[in-house]
């Protein structure tokens, strides 16, 4: 232990005065994740919209609703600054059409309006949005009128609420057991996903430390030297473990914190109880853990730096397209086959652990985190095994 | 197959195949305990393969292989390298630490406690005549290549190993730092410590060497004495001893 603690010594120096790459991994991401949400949302704020809104009818009811429009859209699209103009074009324009309030005030009348806009800007789908909102409740008062004048008509009594909106829609959420779950349970899913998103930053830094940590020392020749000390292949690995585990983690809770601080920023809702915070935490130890561990073997089994770097590259991916996926896709609605190749690949079950420690289901997150500690063991194993002398120096 | 007893490195009939290709087909080694072994040959020939091997680095493929009188890949290796100093062809320094660190960590390898690992700073301090303060705040990064030398020697030597390996030590370096490393070498000779210097300059070993081995093509063709092997080969110098032996460096 003694020598394989003189080793960590050594690549904790060596690795945490590589002042670039400490910059590029630990600091960028707090700096630069904040940053790009700031600018980002600085960027969107400082756009200036024009809404133009011609009324060709000139109808009493037409000035109402081009007035309340008017009002609504300056009220509801946040951020971007947006003035309307009524009487003229804009970069979006409402045209309300000649014999719009005739329409409305029949019985059965029915109109239109036309949005003229470039499609593609987030801000113009904002305000088309909003015209739709408003419309949705201008209607909704047209249709109150004329179901209560066919009411009067008819001399009945009609609840015009329950007339338009019989059915109610009632949200219950529940965990993927079936135990009940708080109304609080939708913001802190969406925020378990994120988490499982910011996995795939986790895992970057162990890639960039431990390849590192092995061609990186057989590349600035030091490694031969090392490997004719008394200090056993297992020592040696034990220490480059250990340092490249403690900098990928200090690089993991920094890039954690600015995944996190992109999303709050860019106006997402988090939400984080104790248990999910610890099994992210967890997650994020084993996860590093176990990339070290792969990156140790594929590194020294690749014998170049390129093929260690494109080995490296490989894994990166497989991480990338499980942690995407985890914004979007749920595990447990994957067909079977899916299921089996997706839970064959280590990186799904810090994902899983973590869906399952926002429901509150700790044997879920146990068992999950318990199979990526196994898988952890199996890559020092691996590691052990790749960490041969004849194989280190023979790299080209 | 002729006995390793009593020498401070031995080879017999060794064979090792790398990349698809044999690359030591049939080398020898008869290293003496105290003597300045220097094993010459062309860019090439097997050299550093042969010293890898006799490290345990590589498994011969054949052969027999001792290093102080054990196997080298064999149990208690930790052991054996403690008794052992290496300095690898081209190796370098880690450049990220100073001096004094580079000396610490591999201070701390070959000792058992903390003030033994200082106690060989200081000697291997004093063996390269390098100075403190620089050893103790500059990066080894910044050192020129003759001290970045002098250091590897220093963190090769400072265990009082009872045999040094130095690959290509000399190759690249300044008239100065060359002339510094000889007499380095010379003096700890003097001694009673065993070397053992690869390289591809005669004229170093003939400066050097109390005895000799050659190799060409993957096979030792001479071992001996330095004084053997001008009378080997009716020659006045190493050199001219080196290129009747392998026949004019055809392989």
């Amino acid at each position: 232990m003694g020598r394989a603690r003189t080793v960590f010594w050594k690549e904790v120096k060596d690795l945490s005065r590589d002042y670039r790459t400490i910059a590029y991994v630990v600091l960028l991401p707090l700096v630069a994740l904040p940053g790009m949400a700031l600018l980002s949302g600085g960027l969107y704020t400082a756009q200036m919209v024009t809404v133009g809104i011609i009324d060709e009818d000139g109808s009493q009811l037409s000035k109402a609703f081009v007035e309340g429009l008017a009002g609504y859209i300056v009220r509801s699209v946040q951020g971007a600054t947006v003035e309307v103009v009524v009487g003229g074009r804009g970069d979006f324009t409402v045209i309300v059409p000649r014999g719009f309030g005739e329409s409305l005030t029949k019985i059965d009348g029915r109109t239109y309006l036309t949005l003229s806009y470039s499609p593609g800007p987030p801000v113009f789908s904002a305000i088309e949005s909003a015209v739709r909102s408003y419309t949705l409740a201008f209607e909704r008062a047209v249709v109150e009128g004329r179901v209560s004048s066919l009411a009067d008509a008819a001399g009945l009594e009609v609840n015009v609420d329950s007339l338009l909106d019989p059915i109610e829609v009632r949200v219950s959420y529940v965990t993927p057991g079936g135990a009940p779950a708080g109304r609080e349970a939708g913001v802190i899913a969406f925020s378990a996903r994120i988490i499982a998103f910011s996995l795939f930053f986790v895992v970057n830094p162990a890639v960039v430390f431990m390849s590192d940590a092995v061609v990186g020392e057989k590349e600035r020749r030091s490694l031969e030297r090392l490997l004719t000390a008394p200090a056993s292949p297992r020592d040696v690995l034990a220490g480059k473990l250990a340092a490249s585990l403690l900098l990928s983690l200090a690089a993991a809770v920094a890039d954690s914190i600015g995944i996190v601080a992109f999303f709050i920023l860019s106006g997402a809702s988090f939400e984080v109880g104790l248990g999910l915070a610890a099994t992210w935490a967890a997650s994020t130890i084993v996860l590093v853990a176990f990339t070290s561990g792969l990156v140790a073997a594929l590194s020294a089994w690749s014998g170049s730096l390129r093929s260690a770097q494109s080995t490296s590259f490989a894994v990166l991916m497989v991480a990338l397209a499980i942690y995407f996926s985890s914004l979007i896709v749920d595990f447990e609605s994957l067909p079977g086959w899916a299921k089996a190749v997706l839970l064959a690949i280590p990186y799904t079950h810090a994902s899983i652990a973590i869906f399952n420690a926002s429901f509150g289901e700790a044997a879920g997150v146990i068992i999950h985190l318990g199979i990526l500690a196994a898988f952890t063991i199996l890559s020092f194993i691996a590691a052990l095994r790749m960490f041969e002398p004849e194989r280190l120096v023979s790299f080209k | 197959m002729e006995d390793c007893g009593g020498l401070a490195a031995c080879m017999r009939g060794v064979w090792k195949r790398l990349g698809g290709r044999d690359v030591l087909k049939g080398v020898t080694l008869s290293v003496e305990k105290g003597s300045v072994h220097v094993v010459a040959g062309l860019n090439g020939s097997g050299k550093t393969t042969s010293m890898r091997v006799l490290l345990g680095l590589y498994k011969p493929d054949r052969g027999v292989v001792r290093l102080l009188g054990r196997d080298p890949r064999g149990p208690g290796r930790g052991e054996l390298m403690r008794r052992v100093g290496y300095v690898p062809e081209d190796a370098q320094p880690y450049e990220r630490l100073t001096g004094l660190e580079n000396l610490l960590f591999y201070a701390r390898l070959y000792a058992e406690s903390e003030e033994e690992a200082w106690r060989l700073v200081e000697e291997a301090a004093k063996i390269t005549g390098l100075d403190w303060s620089v050893l103790e705040r500059q990066r080894a990064g910044s050192y020129s290549k003759g001290m970045k030398r002098r250091l590897l020697l220093a963190a090769a030597l400072m265990h009082s190993p009872d045999l040094l390996v130095a690959d290509e030590p000399l190759s690249g370096l300044d008239a100065i730092s060359a002339f510094n490393i000889k007499r380095l070498i010379t003096r700890l000779a003097g001694r009673g410590s065993t070397f053992i210097i690869t390289t591809h300059d005669l004229r170093v070993a003939e400066e050097l060497a109390d005895r000799v081995t050659f190799i060409h093509a993957g096979k030792t063709v001479f071992e001996g004495a330095v004084r053997d092997a001008l009378d080997s080969f009716s020659a006045d110098t190493l050199e001219e001893a080196f290129v009747r032996a392998v026949g004019g460096g055809k392989g």
